[in-house]
């Protein structure tokens, strides 16, 4: 695992990453993020070998 | 349960601890009330509550998250909380080989609609800390759902769409 200097520059990072993703976004992409409530689908649990990921 | 998977599950409990940390000082300040959690007996509680109450597009049982997690050691669990109100459920785990994140559930609960469009930011931006922490590379979102649901993670900026290949799903992916 990380230690805390690395730690530290992972907090930098998110932080960036953070004003990425909540800068304000397209109305009618807005829109869509209210209304939407799921992604993926319980077919992620139907199939336990995942040796053939790339 | 073997002794090394045992501590294969004690040992990335403390990078999803750190994620967690990381991710919750990362928030921006409207967000800072929120807590970010494991999806531990509280959050099942609360969602087995919310199931009963509230119309939900799917029918996931969110019980199978302590079977997942003990399945897949490396795995990051997640729940979003307002005050005492459950906002959001997710799961993912690394790929095989470890170089990449997949994010492969996500629940939104609609009784809190108060941080509705900010939920999924959350929840990505934990899961970009526990990339960054467990050192994978990419951040794969698997299987979404329809083109709204494409289009507007990829409003996130860095996600790009792979179609499903030889059997495996389709995802987007951003390089972290």
């Amino acid at each position: 695992m990380k230690n805390k200097k690395e730690l530290e520059e992972i907090e930098k990072e998110i932080k960036e990453s953070a004003k990425n993703i909540f800068k304000p976004k397209a109305k009618d992409i807005q829109k869509e993020f209210e209304k939407e409530t799921t992604l993926g689908s319980p077919k992620n649990l139907a199939e336990p070998s995942d040796t053939d990921e790339s | 349960m073997l002794l090394s998977h045992l501590e294969t599950i004690q040992r990335y409990d403390e990078a999803r601890i750190q994620a967690r940390e990381l991710a919750k000082k990362g928030l921006p300040r409207h967000l800072q009330s929120l807590t970010l959690a494991p999806v531990d007996n509280a959050a099942l509680v609360a969602f087995r509550t919310l199931d009963k109450k509230t119309q939900r597009i799917v029918d996931w049982d969110w019980n199978f998250a302590s079977k997942y997690c003990v399945r897949y050691p490396n795995a990051f669990d997640l729940s979003v909380w307002n005050g005492n109100s459950l906002c959001s459920l997710s799961l993912g785990r690394p790929t095989y080989k470890g170089t990449e994140m997949r994010l492969d559930f996500i629940e939104k609960f609609t009784n809190n609609p108060v941080f509705s469009g900010d939920m999924f930011g959350v929840s990505l931006l934990a899961y970009e800390a526990y990339s960054k922490v467990i050192g994978a590379r990419q951040l794969r979102i698997m299987n979404p759902e329809n083109e709204s649901l494409i289009k507007y993670y990829s409003s996130f900026g860095g996600f790009v769409y792979k179609k499903s290949l030889k059997g495996n799903p389709h995802y987007l992916v951003k390089t972290l």
